[in-house]
């Protein structure tokens, strides 16, 4: 049996690499737990935990989920699921590599209709989703027959769907997107379909939502929650030495300064950095029951575990026993 | 563990006792003198006693909710947040008022697990969903078949997965009309490709909850809320329920004329006047109070329509298979002649409709006010002086076009016990909740009168959910965390292998892949889920 924890390059317990990281992290001045790839209730555990200890929370994937965030929150959008854009879409444009495909088929809702499926990739994005805009809008411009095309398929189509992923699109593009889709539907049907980031980001952001109002990049240092996208982005704490003790949950841990605490709870096989302690987790929804976003369904699903085991835990009985020991309250709500 | 609250005024309309005495607790239930000491005295002596408060129609979780939470991070100051708090301030804020049981009315039952889950994150209340069914296009198919005992099949399924407590129904056909691109949909208008009105929808999902037995009759979101003129759609859906149990939801938003130089009144007199003489309507209000807050609502067609009004400017519309919904802000202001109207005309409908037993007391939290706008609004139904100097503050040509100045109507503790408590739990079939009587769940608000009843009612003096003193005076007294309550109606299974078929086809993903599984919100040491009865 391989061990469940290390303390210093060394196999410890599992309750002493618990203890460890609670005394060190109650001993930060600015401590940040981050990576946040986990469940619903391992995100709910980290806020509590975070609360708790004054510290400031952030995902590992929320540059992308942020940058869609943003634009809502900018001006507002237009949007609707994957199991509708599934049902009833009869023209999909996918804009990128990342967005995954649809059936070609027709669609269930609105089987008379075909649907047509284009992808809109490649150079230049902004200034092409400009030219499409600018076509829709009914402007006369050359531009090349691709987007001619697809232009002419959104202004005819009667329920049309946009899927773009941030990972591959600007902000200004997304904004650009969300725009035209606010044009078109003066006349017709368009909605947009962002997709998820990956790292369960969707569903640890609506948890961390209904836990403080915010979603991550969050932080309790002054007791309160405080949202703030540029100060509470952890790569940036670790690379200016804002923060001095960091609690990674998930894979794709980072190597820290010399002088700042890092302790990674991931499952076996993953990359913990220059750790000092490491916990072995079991790995929600694979070996522990877990809720998580479905990006397929476009909600949170409840995912019993494939391949049950008892010996690691999830990450959420890991965080919760930490802060059980971390007793220094510095927020109440 | 006996505790005795002694000294207070006990009101109690269900069973009729209104007197000073005491009332006796043992474990979680109220019990009859037991004739030996308390362990616990609380003394409650020129304090008012009453079962704990219980919100029929309050907009506290799921997935819209939350989309508004994250739509306006610079609202997020102080426990508010423009209408959206988190859960932590959901649970202590309701029961700092008195309240121990909230229902989350328009859940989708594609989207009930994540409400569930928050629900569960919510501390010292009880909770309920209601699942939203009307929109979503295998109910239309067995309407449109005439599939009357696979409709009710396919609700009982439905509220036993989503864990709801009752069926709602949101501008049915009206959401399916919107994707297929109309802007405007009313309760005879034919829903595309499906030659069915909303009516028909309405009719068919009536007949299916009360099939089932279901205690709350079906719930109502009708079509036109809040355009001028829509008292004549509340009145045809009144009668085109043709006096079978009908609950409309935040009538207010529907007691609208189009008269005056405005071509806006208050049509609420009329209305009223026709829920007084229809026994079979229950109806919530959904009071208008000033400020600033956030429109949450699953009624995609009208929320799309909204955005043009929003403040801040910008907004969150999702169009999804069953309802969607949308999330537009708003600020409700004292100098506009349409916000002064609403106001005037949720109160005319609280003082107009005669049985407290059929009128509920909602702002339907957020789209008409936060729910801590409440303890203001219960000052304003019992003090006509309160109310006159409110008014005297509002445009003149705004009052002019309402009733309002004109009643002199005073709420009682009696009145409030009923619409807040007994009423309520009768219309939920909470039987053990909603009053005082020994064998209740001892949930139980204990307020001291004093001139500011809006204070009175923010911060109860006690407050005791499960037996337990949870709250004083608005400080906590103990953590405490309720249940999820739910209906669990029998159904013909063969529904299920339909729906699997279904939801493959369409879709392209297992039914499963909704529900919501006690393991997925159980706490450790209680059971996720309290079932309430249905009618055999
Ligand atoms: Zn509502």
């Amino acid at each position: 049996m391989t061990a469940e924890a290390w303390i210093a390059g060394r196999e410890a317990t599992r309750g002493a690499a618990i203890a460890a990281i609670a005394r060190r992290l109650v001993a930060s001045a600015n401590p940040l737990v981050a990576g946040l790839a986990t469940d619903i209730a391992g995100a709910e555990a980290a806020h509590d935990l975070a609360q708790r200890l004054g510290a400031v929370l952030d995902h590992r994937h929320s540059p992308a989920a942020l940058a869609d965030l943003a634009v809502m929150r900018e001006s507002g959008w237009l949007v609707t699921t994957p199991m509708e854009a599934r049902a009833m879409a009869d023209c999909v444009v996918l804009v990128g590599t990342t967005p995954p495909d649809l059936p070609h088929s027709p669609p269930p809702f609105a089987p008379e209709r075909a649907r047509r499926v284009f992808r809109l990739a490649g150079e230049d994005m902004m200034l092409r989703l400009g030219l499409l805009r600018a076509m829709l809008a009914g402007r006369r411009i050359a531009a090349d027959a691709d987007l001619t095309t697809i232009a002419q398929a959104l202004r005819a189509a009667r329920y049309a769907v946009i899927c773009w992923s941030a990972a591959d699109i600007s902000p200004l593009a997304i904004e650009m997107l969300c725009r035209l889709i606010e044009d078109l539907n003066d006349t017709t049907r368009c909605f947009g379909l962002p997709t998820p980031a990956p790292g369960n980001a969707a569903g640890v952001a609506q948890a961390l939502a209904w836990k403080s109002g915010f979603p991550f990049r969050l932080g309790y240092a002054r007791g309160r929650a405080e949202h703030d996208p540029w100060r509470f982005d952890a790569a940036r704490m670790i690379a200016a030495h804002e923060t001095d003790g960091v609690l990674w949950i998930g894979d794709e841990a980072p190597s820290v300064p010399a002088g700042m605490f890092l302790a990674v709870l991931a499952p076996e096989g993953s990359d913990t950095g220059n750790a000092e302690i490491v916990i072995s987790t079991a790995t929600p929804g694979r070996d522990a029951d877990a809720i998580l976003f479905d990006p397929m369904i476009g909600a949170l699903r409840f995912q019993r575990a494939a391949v049950p085991q008892n010996t690691l835990s999830p990450p959420a009985a890991i965080l919760e026993a930490i802060a059980a020991l971390c007793d220094q309250t510095v927020a109440t709500c | 563990m006996l505790t005795r609250i002694s000294g207070g005024r006990i009101i109690d309309p269900t069973t009729g006792r209104d007197e000073i005495g005491d009332l006796w607790i043992e474990d979680q239930r109220i019990v009859a003198a037991p004739g030996r000491a308390a362990d616990l005295d609380c003394d409650a002596s020129g304090m008012i006693v009453l079962a704990g408060a219980i919100d029929i129609h309050s907009h506290i979780a799921g997935a819209n909710v939350n989309t508004a939470r994250l739509l306006l991070p610079e609202l997020h100051d102080g426990a508010m947040f423009a209408g959206a708090p988190p859960g932590e301030w959901i649970g202590r804020l309701f029961a700092a008022m008195g309240y121990t049981t909230v229902v989350e009315p328009a859940i989708s039952p594609h989207a009930a697990l994540q409400a569930q889950r928050e629900l569960a994150a919510i501390p010292f209340i009880d909770k309920a969903i209601l699942a939203v069914l009307g929109n979503d296009d295998f109910t239309l198919r067995l309407i449109r078949a005439g599939e009357t005992s696979a409709l009710a099949d396919y609700a009982a399924r439905t509220l036993g997965a989503s864990g709801g407590l009752g069926i709602k129904t949101i501008n049915p056909g009206g959401a399916v009309a919107f994707r297929e691109n109309a802007r405007s949909f009313s309760l005879d208008d034919e829903v595309p490709r499906w030659g069915l009105s909303s009516r028909a929808i309405m009719r068919a999902l009536q007949g299916a909850v009360a099939a089932l037995g279901v205690p709350h009759p079906l719930h109502l979101h009708s079509n036109n809320l809040g355009l001028p003129g829509n008292v004549e759609t509340a009145l045809a859906t009144i009668a085109a329920a043709e006096g079978e149990r009908l609950h409309l939801a935040h009538l207010q938003f529907y007691s609208y004329g189009a008269e005056g130089p405005r071509k806006f009144s208050s049509a609420a007199a009329r209305l009223a006047e026709a829920v007084n003489a229809a026994p079979n309507i229950s109806v919530d209000v959904g009071q208008v109070m000033f400020g600033q807050t956030v429109t949450i609502s699953s009624d995609v067609l009208r929320q799309f329509g909204a955005r043009a009004q929003a403040s801040p400017r910008k907004f969150a519309i999702t169009e999804a298979e069953g309802n969607g919904g949308g999330i537009v802000p708003y600020r409700y202001r004292r100098k506009n002649f349409f916000n002064a109207v609403q106001w005037a005309a949720g109160l005319e409908l609280f003082l107009l409709i005669h049985d407290p037993w059929r009128v509920f007391f909602t702002t339907d939290h957020p789209n008409g006010a936060p729910f801590t706008a409440y303890p203001d609004l219960f000052a304003l139904l019992m003090d006509r002086d309160l109310r006159a100097r409110w008014i005297a503050g509002l445009p003149e040509d705004a009052m002019a076009m309402t009733t309002l100045p004109s009643l002199t109507r005073e709420y009682d503790w009696r009145e409030i016990a009923i619409m807040t408590r007994a009423a309520p739990a009768r219309l939920l079939g909470l039987r053990d909740r909603g009053h005082l009587a020994p064998g209740a769940r001892a949930d139980i608000a204990v307020y001291r009168p004093q001139a500011d009843r809006a204070a009175m009612f923010r911060n109860a003096e006690m407050v005791f959910k499960d037996g337990k003193l949870i709250l004083r005076r608005g400080e906590v007294v103990r953590r405490h965390f309720g249940q999820a309550l739910r209906v669990a109606p029998g159904f013909d299974r063969a529904i299920e292998s339909r729906l699997e078929a279904y939801y493959d086809n369409v879709f392209g993903v297992p039914l499963q892949a909704f529900d919501v599984p006690e393991a997925a919100i159980a706490r450790k040491d209680q059971p996720a889920f309290e079932s309430v009865p249905c009618r055999a």
